[in-house]
């Protein structure tokens, strides 16, 4: 890798004007939720106007008659929610496919893998006949449940790479020393391991926070999470363009501050699970 | 890997050996399982059970939800000889294969550029990111926003340069390309991060050895980083794969299906004959059957081209 950057200089400003084109859609959001409503609506766009925070205090507001936190707390309540089941269901499932030898791991590991294959769409419907039948639609914690077992695959190939990490000689010394499982756990992987498993759960955040498909039909006035509301939104008061922009940022900004922090790990997860 | 093993052969010569040993060691060979055992519980009700009940379903025709008649294959039949159902396949077909051959190619790209260290690496990878993490909802109204005909940044853009405008959601050809390529803009820098982690697992000094033997960039590239990055490449494509038939969400909000169904793609037909009205549970888990059917098959066939390539 000897001067790499004068072999590729020209690729590179391309490469940078096609980032600018890239994120341009997105930064135009967050530019027209910060516009008065009939700036934002002016033809051709109107970048220069004077900025205001009037969309989001009518998103916030009074202005549109349904108040955003409901549907914001449900989307919180289901993401954290899942995110610590899955913690507690694959950290021990992750450390037993990562350190101790369960014959053919390998098998164990495409199974999970393998679901990611099952359609999602298609095991809605009975989840749905059954939630219509023991009363459990519209309620937040089945929807928790659900994104628990969605994720728990990519949970567990994810932190089972992290976790291999943890040398297997200082493992064995603990043991020496006496240690048993939990002590090990606690003093030995767990120190290695935290920042895969931070990344890994705020990967299940992301996922469960995005998800729309089984919100909308498995949730409604109750339970409704920030997506399921935001088509609403958009359906109620998609004239108001400033108004949606604001709905929308203020939807995305939870994840994007999760992805952001998650990046450098994740990266990493995803080669040590994809490449190894 | 043989620490499970060698506790059951190897221990029984050290008979002598006090039984309390012998209990820890069963102990420890049994506790990976148990620690597996909860996920396969909660794995196995809430992803199992649904996707096995749904073939069941599927041999049912239920109007209402509450009585269900068993009618054998029918519901596969029906959906076999449905021209809507081939027109949603085909959509999904073009969408799919549209999909996972461009986002490859410019992960592919995008990969090698990160790679090379284009200057303010960190701000360059982050901008590609972005899109990853923004909720599909909101990926399809920002381009549902852009795209629009007569105020949409596109247009207002293509108009200044004089080139017209160009109904991107109201034309059906057009509609499915923009479909292609916002999933393209939402997927390509997630691809683009797993194929960087297989570059950079490259051996640097393969390239000092074929830059000596006067090797240009492309010829390097062609030679030694695609053939080396294939593996990862084969991971990329059938994630991708599994993602494109799977695409719901951003198209939800982009093209809703339309215009007149031509970016209806699979799972919003198995949710429209599901929960909207005319409803058919049978034939929308029917479909679902046919879809992973479908799903497992092309990913066999992409491990096994991918397998043999590596082979020669």
């Amino acid at each position: 890798m000897r001067n790499p950057r004068r072999v590729w200089r020209p690729w590179g400003a391309v490469a940078w004007l096609a980032g600018v084109l890239f994120v341009l859609p997105a930064a135009w959001m967050v530019l027209t939720a910060l516009h008065s409503e009939p700036d934002a609506a002016t033809n051709p766009p109107s970048v220069a106007a004077p900025l205001t925070l009037q969309g989001y205090a009518e998103f916030f507001g009074a202005g549109t008659g349904v108040s955003p936190w409901p549907p914001l707390i449900n989307s919180a309540t289901a993401s954290v929610g899942s995110t610590v089941l899955v913690l507690l269901l694959a950290i021990p499932a992750a450390y037993a496919l990562a350190i101790k030898p369960v014959r053919k791991w390998t098998d164990v590991l495409f199974f999970f893998l393998s679901t990611k294959m099952l359609p999602m769409v298609a095991g809605l419907l009975p989840v749905y006949l059954f939630a219509q039948y023991t009363g459990l639609l519209d309620n937040i914690s089945l929807l928790a449940v659900l994104y628990t077992s969605m994720n728990l695959p990519i949970a567990v190939w994810l932190m089972r790479s992290f976790l291999a990490e943890v040398p297997k000689e200082i493992m064995e010394s603990a043991a020496l020393d006496g240690a048993g499982l939990l002590t090990t756990l606690r003093r030995v992987v767990a120190p290695v391991a935290a920042p895969g498993i931070a990344a890994t759960a705020l990967i299940c955040f992301i996922f469960s926070w995005n998800e729309l498909l089984f919100a909308r039909v498995l949730t409604g006035v109750v339970a409704g999470t920030a997506p399921v509301f935001l088509t609403g939104f958009v359906t109620s008061q998609g004239l108001f363009l400033a108004k949606v922009c604001a709905a929308a940022t203020v939807i995305s900004l939870p994840v994007l501050v999760a992805g952001f922090a998650a990046q450098d790990k994740l990266v990493q997860g995803l080669s040590l699970g994809a490449v190894k | 890997m043989t620490a499970g093993s060698g506790g059951r052969t190897g221990h029984g010569e050290l008979a002598p050996t006090t039984r309390r040993r012998r209990r820890r060691l069963t102990s420890r060979a049994v506790a990976p399982y148990l620690f597996i055992l909860p996920n396969m519980v909660v794995f196995g009700l809430f992803t199992i059970w649904p996707a096995l009940n749904s073939f069941n379903i599927s041999l049912y025709d239920s109007g209402n939800g509450r009585r269900f008649n068993w009618v054998g294959t029918d519901n596969y039949r029906e959906i076999l000889s449905d021209p809507e159902f081939w027109g949603v396949a085909r959509h999904t077909a073009v969408f799919v294969v549209g999909f996972v051959v461009l986002v490859t190619v410019a992960a592919t790209a995008l990969a090698l550029l990160l790679n090379a260290q284009v200057r303010g690496r960190g701000l360059f990878r982050a901008a590609y990111f972005l899109p990853v993490l923004i909720s599909p909802v909101v990926v399809g109204l920002i381009w549902n926003w852009a795209l629009e005909r007569q105020n949409g940044l596109v247009n207002t853009v293509l108009g200044a340069m004089g080139l017209g405008a160009p109904g991107w959601l109201l034309n059906p050809n057009l509609a499915m390309g923009v479909t292609i390529f916002v999933g393209l803009w939402t997927h390509l820098g997630f691809y683009a991060m797993i194929l960087l982690a297989g570059l950079q697992g490259i051996d640097p000094s393969l390239y000092d050895a074929a830059r000596i033997d006067g090797a240009g960039a492309w010829q390097r590239v062609r030679t030694i980083t695609l053939p080396l990055l294939r593996p990862t490449t084969l991971v990329v494509v059938v994630l991708a794969t599994i993602a494109g038939f799977q695409a719901f969400d951003f198209i939800y909000t982009l093209t809703g299906g339309g215009p007149v169904g031509a970016t209806t793609l699979i799972v919003q037909y198995i949710y429209l004959k599901a929960f909207e009205s005319p409803i058919r549970y049978g034939l929308a888990s029917a479909a679902g059957v046919i879809l992973f059917l479908t799903v497992f098959g092309v990913t066999l066939l992409n491990y096994a081209i991918g397998r043999r390539r590596e082979a020669i």
